[in-house]
């Protein structure tokens, strides 16, 4: 199981990656949208999940306007990468915590919109693997 | 033969008295010939007949007959003076007075009061054979048969007789033919007069009056009077013939002359004043003018409607004038119908009004409602157009809206195809005067000569014009500190007929009624799209995340939305304890501007002095606070500005003010709902920049919070399989996350400022600055460094530095400075972490401790040197790389520093970015 963690957060973001890899999972972190969006590319068919933050730098992949300095970079790399893996799962996983970034995801397909203060790196394991095993009934 | 001619003769007098009297030849000759023949008939050595005027006391000799040339031509049409025989006059008025006939003799020694003796003597004249003429029993003259002889014969004195009844029968037949052909004229005058009585204007009926008054007795000038309202003053209503234009519009007032109004009030019947310039006529105060005027005599007939006098009928002749009885009488009776006529005109009109008012008044409110019922500024306008146009009965016309900030008049809808549409502006055209009169304008005929050079053609076949200002005019205003009353031009109703005289007074009253109703509605639409349009821009200044580009949609709004041409954002720092423009708009040197701009708050300006009241303030030209160099440079003289203290609704801090203004050449008010709007929508702007924040507040709390609590819960499941140096780069995380909290709730306390946050004691320690503060803020900020893949060992600062600097200083608080200062090194260092580095260096002068902290990361533009230190600013770069941030660290940083006694500044923009940091040495007395 590879995931890829798109997260600005790396040392805040350790004992949520370190929980996942002692379930055995394999975790590709990359702090900045471009690196995120190369990686995703370059290894499409072997990511399994995506977990992706909202607020982050536009950096080189955005244009700073479009993506409100950054408060919604996730939210555009999202559509991105929707457009290459309609079907892939994918994590929101963030702080940000107004509604229309909420109910932005709210209907998304395979799609799950998590706040990183709602769950302990324990919990967020077993979300993962709750949300996969659904995702695995629905995809069959 | 000789008796044969004789009766021949005697035939034929009387063959040709007979035909006299059933001709209808001219009165004065048939008189003449009368007398003629009665001399003749009687062998007269003089015949005459004479006429009396009893107003004059006056003889006329009206026919005369003797041989010789001279003396007809003496007499003939000659008025004598009738006196009083006793007193001298050879002509007794008594005498002729009491209508008796007869025989007088040896008038030559003596007139008898019927001759002058002289004359008598002159032309032999001894006896006399009177016999009075009274047509209809009225007497009018005397039928004079004079002879040298001394006595009569009956025979005599009944055919003088005969020829005057005969006369008699001429005089009263001329009379009757004069009297009914002044009848037939009368009547057709009057016809004629009903026949136009509700077809034209009061002023119109009267003109015509005095005209037909003219030409009823055939005199050469009119004046019609008419008493006002008040029955203080008479005022010349009408004239007809040569009259000066003046006497047109003369007026007579009666009130300070109390006796010659009485005496006005008093007459009842017509006046006749043969000669005006001869006749005591101190009730009469036109007669000093009308003698002037040479004018000679008079008939006057009061204009009475159940015997209360509304006017006078006055008719003027060149010449000398007798107006017979029934000349005045008919004079009168005139004058009678004249007045019932006005009278009855007035009770129509009246009627009418009443009626057609009624209804009007019922179709005024029901427009009015519709009006009011409007959502929106161009159907407002097209309904008021199509309503007005409809309730005077016209099809053309045009509403325009004034435009305070240039003083033109945007045409917003027309009816009818004008041939030429052009913008005009306050005072140009009788649309424009009438807005800055501020009063509706009626005008009769456009080619009038009042109107010329002011009528501006829209349509080429207008004639008449009515023109209504939409003026708010209870708006409120402000004058220094106080709310006044004042108006507010909305725009212009412009109605036009090719009728001339097509608006009435009332047509101008219900549309002025209309007018101002539709203003206070125009407004209020107006103030909400005003509102409507702020609120875009507060969604705007919602997305907005930087503070420059936030300030600058505000002074976007204020200028376009509420249509001030100049603005001034001054902000107050207490720290400084100045005010100063931080942003401007509608200055051509912002830059020169904002250096002048920046005042003492304890000095008497204007800012200062808002800031300080806290009350809105609109200063005259001329007050002392403002700042005469300021304006002068700017141009600021010739606006007229109001000056609004800013206060953030959160937590009732003061924070600025905002000045904003316009030209006074277009409007001469600040309106106090403007000032409502503009103070409302700059505190909901800065407020809701500052609620703008919160959310990145938010995250910023949440995402240490996240980490601490991850790295707790990982170890607490996992503590006992980790190796040491896991479980402590968790807990430096742990450490480092708590520093960066503590750093967030001060930033929040600054946020919340005010009361709401209690002033934290100063907690002064004696603390060394190295190592327990910056030693210590680089070890916190290990973490964050080895995150950023950065090199611990390219901080650097000098080791023998760390026991120099010793100070009794609030420690927590130079900590968060410091810490300020590194976090910023380390998150705008440039990507390659090969060329980061930051340097801590020390310098020291007599009063101060310098510590330079240097980095060689992505640096500060220099347009942004003294920006950083605003609340809330972040640089375009910053937010690229680092999307939180609340742009609060270095305002905070330079606070506390100041707090401290010291200061923070950026002396050096990049490669190295050098902040300065200066802390005052310790006192002697705090010196351990």
């Amino acid at each position: 199981m590879n995931i890829l963690f798109i997260d600005d957060e790396r040392r805040r973001m350790d004992a949520f990656v370190m929980e996942l890899e002692l379930t055995g999972k394999t975790i590709i972190f990359c702090t900045e949208a471009k690196k995120g969006w190369d990686v995703f590319v370059k290894n499409r068919t072997k990511i399994n999940l995506i977990i992706l933050d909202i607020m982050m730098a536009p950096g080189e992949l955005f244009d700073a306007g479009s993506v409100e300095d950054g408060l919604r970079t996730g939210v555009a790399l999202y559509e991105k990468i929707r457009e290459q893996a309609p079907d892939l799962p994918v994590i929101i996983f963030t702080n940000a915590s107004d509604r229309g970034v909420r109910e932005r995801f709210h209907d998304e397909k395979s799609c799950l919109f998590v706040q990183k203060k709602g769950y302990l790196p324990s919990e967020f394991v077993h979300l993962i693997s709750r949300f996969l095993a659904k995702e695995k009934i629905a995809q069959d | 033969m000789q008796l044969q001619a004789f009766i021949r003769r005697k035939i034929d007098i009387f063959s040709e008295l007979i035909e006299l009297g059933l001709h209808c030849a001219p009165r004065d000759e048939a008189l003449q010939r009368l007398t003629q023949l009665a001399g003749t008939a009687l062998d007269s050595d003089v015949c005459n007949l004479v006429l009396l005027d009893l107003n004059e006391k006056k003889l006329l000799h009206v026919a005369c007959a003797r041989d010789e040339q001279t003396y007809r031509e003496f007499f003939q049409r000659r008025p004598l003076k009738l006196g009083s025989y006793k007193h001298g006059d050879f002509l007794d008025y008594n005498l002729f007075m009491k209508g008796e006939g007869g025989a007088r003799y040896n008038l030559q020694s003596n007139g008898q009061g019927i001759i002058d003796s002289a004359i008598a003597q002159k032309y032999n004249l001894n006896s006399a054979l009177s016999t009075p003429i009274k047509p209809g029993g009225r007497l009018v003259g005397y039928l004079n048969h004079f002879t040298s002889r001394t006595d009569f014969s009956a025979h005599e004195s009944q055919t003088l007789k005969l020829f005057a009844r005969h006369a008699e029968v001429i005089i009263d037949r001329a009379d009757k033919t004069e009297y009914t052909k002044t009848l037939e004229r009368s009547q057709s005058i009057s016809l004629a007069l009903q026949q136009s009585l509700l077809s034209v204007t009061d002023h119109e009926f009267l003109k015509q009056v005095s005209q037909k008054a003219r030409d009823l007795l055939a005199v050469p000038i009119c004046i019609v009077w008419r008493l006002d309202q008040q029955r203080t003053k008479l005022k010349v209503a009408a004239t007809a013939g040569d009259v000066n234009a003046k006497v047109g519009k003369l007026e007579l007032d009666l009130s300070r002359r109390e006796f010659v109004l009485n005496k006005l009030l008093e007459s009842s019947t017509v006046r006749y004043v043969p000669d005006i310039s001869r006749a005591n006529l101190e009730f009469y105060p036109f007669a000093q003018k009308a003698k002037a005027a040479g004018w000679v005599s008079l008939l006057s007939a009061p204009m009475r409607v159940e015997n209360r006098l509304i006017g006078f009928l006055d008719v003027f002749t060149r010449k000398r004038r007798y107006f017979k009885q029934w000349e005045q009488e008919f004079f009168q009776a005139f004058a009678n119908y004249t007045a019932f006529s006005i009278k009855k005109t007035e009770l129509l009109h009246e009627v009418e009004r009443h009626s057609s008012g009624r209804q009007r008044q019922a179709k005024l409110g029901e427009i009015m409602q519709q009006v009011a019922e409007a959502t929106d500024e161009d159907q407002l306008y097209s309904l008021l157009l199509k309503k007005s146009l409809e309730l005077v009965r016209a099809d053309r016309g045009w509403i325009s809206s004034y435009d305070l900030t240039s003083g033109e008049l945007h045409i917003k809808t027309h009816q009818g195809e004008p041939s030429e549409v052009r913008p005009l502006k306050l005072g140009q055209g009788i649309t424009g005067r009438s807005l800055e009169t501020e009063s509706p304008i009626r005008v009769r005929d456009v080619r009038a000569k009042r109107w010329q050079g002011l009528y501006e053609e829209f349509w080429p076949d207008t004639r008449s014009e009515l023109v209504v200002p939409l003026i708010v005019t209870n708006a409120e205003v402000r004058s220094g500190q106080t709310v006044l009353k004042g108006s507010k031009a909305i725009g212009v109703i412009n109605i036009e007929s090719p009728q001339p005289r097509a608006f009435t007074a009332d047509d101008k009253n219900a549309i002025g009624t209309l007018g101002r109703h539709a203003a206070n509605i125009l407004e209020r639409l107006q103030d909400d799209q005003k509102q409507e349009k702020l609120r875009k821009f507060e969604r705007e200044i919602a997305n907005k995340r930087d503070w420059d580009e936030t300030i600058r949609v505000v002074l976007e709004a204020i200028t376009d939305t509420l249509g001030y041409e100049y603005v001034n954002l001054s902000m107050a720092s207490p720290e400084t304890n100045r005010i100063k423009s931080s942003h401007v708009k509608g200055v051509k040197d912002e830059v020169a501007f904002k250096r002048m701009a920046d005042y003492p708050l304890n000095v008497k300006n204007i800012h200062a002095a808002v800031y300080r009241s806290g009350k809105v303030e609109v200063p005259a030209a001329n007050d002392a606070r403002l700042d005469r160099e300021l304006d002068a440079a700017f141009g600021l003289n010739e606006l007229i500005r109001v000056f609004i203290p800013l206060k953030l609704p959160s937590d009732n801090s003061w924070i600025g003010t905002v000045e904003a203004g316009y030209r006074r050449s277009y409007r001469k008010y600040i309106y106090e709902r403007d000032v409502q709007i503009l103070s409302g929508f700059v505190c909901s702007a800065l407020e809701q920049k500052k609620r703008g924040l919160l959310p990145k507040i938010s995250h910023e709390f949440t995402a240490p919070i996240v980490g601490i609590r991850g790295n707790a819960s990982f170890l607490l499941r996992w503590i006992r399989t980790l190796d040491d140096k896991l479980i402590q780069r968790k807990f430096e995380d742990i450490l480092a996350d708590c520093e960066i909290l503590l750093h967030k709730v001060g930033e929040l306390e600054h946020i919340l400022g005010g009361d709401s946050v209690a002033p934290v004691p100063s907690k002064k320690e004696w603390t060394l600055v190295y190592r327990d503060i910056i030693i210590k803020t680089v070890n916190q900020l290990k973490p964050l460094i080895a995150e950023r893949k950065l090199d611990l060992s390219r901080i650097n600062y000098s080791t023998t530095d760390t026991h120099r600097i010793r100070l009794y200083v609030d420690k927590p608080k130079l900590n968060s400075v410091v810490y300020n200062l590194l976090i910023n090194s380390i998150k705008y260092a440039e990507s390659n972490p090969a060329d980061f580095k930051i340097s801590i260096d020390m310098e020291e002068d007599k009063d101060f401790y310098i510590l330079l902290f240097r980095d060689w990361g992505i640096g500060i533009k220099p347009e942004y040197t003294e920006l950083i230190f605003d609340d809330g600013f972040r640089a375009p770069e910053a937010s690229r790389n680092n999307v939180t941030g609340s742009g609060l660290g270095l305002t905070i940083a330079r606070k506390i520093m100041r707090e401290l006694g010291g200061e923070l500044l950026l002396v050096r923009n990049s490669k190295p970015t050098e902040f300065r940091l200066s802390l005052p040495k310790p006192d002697r007395g705090e010196l351990p």
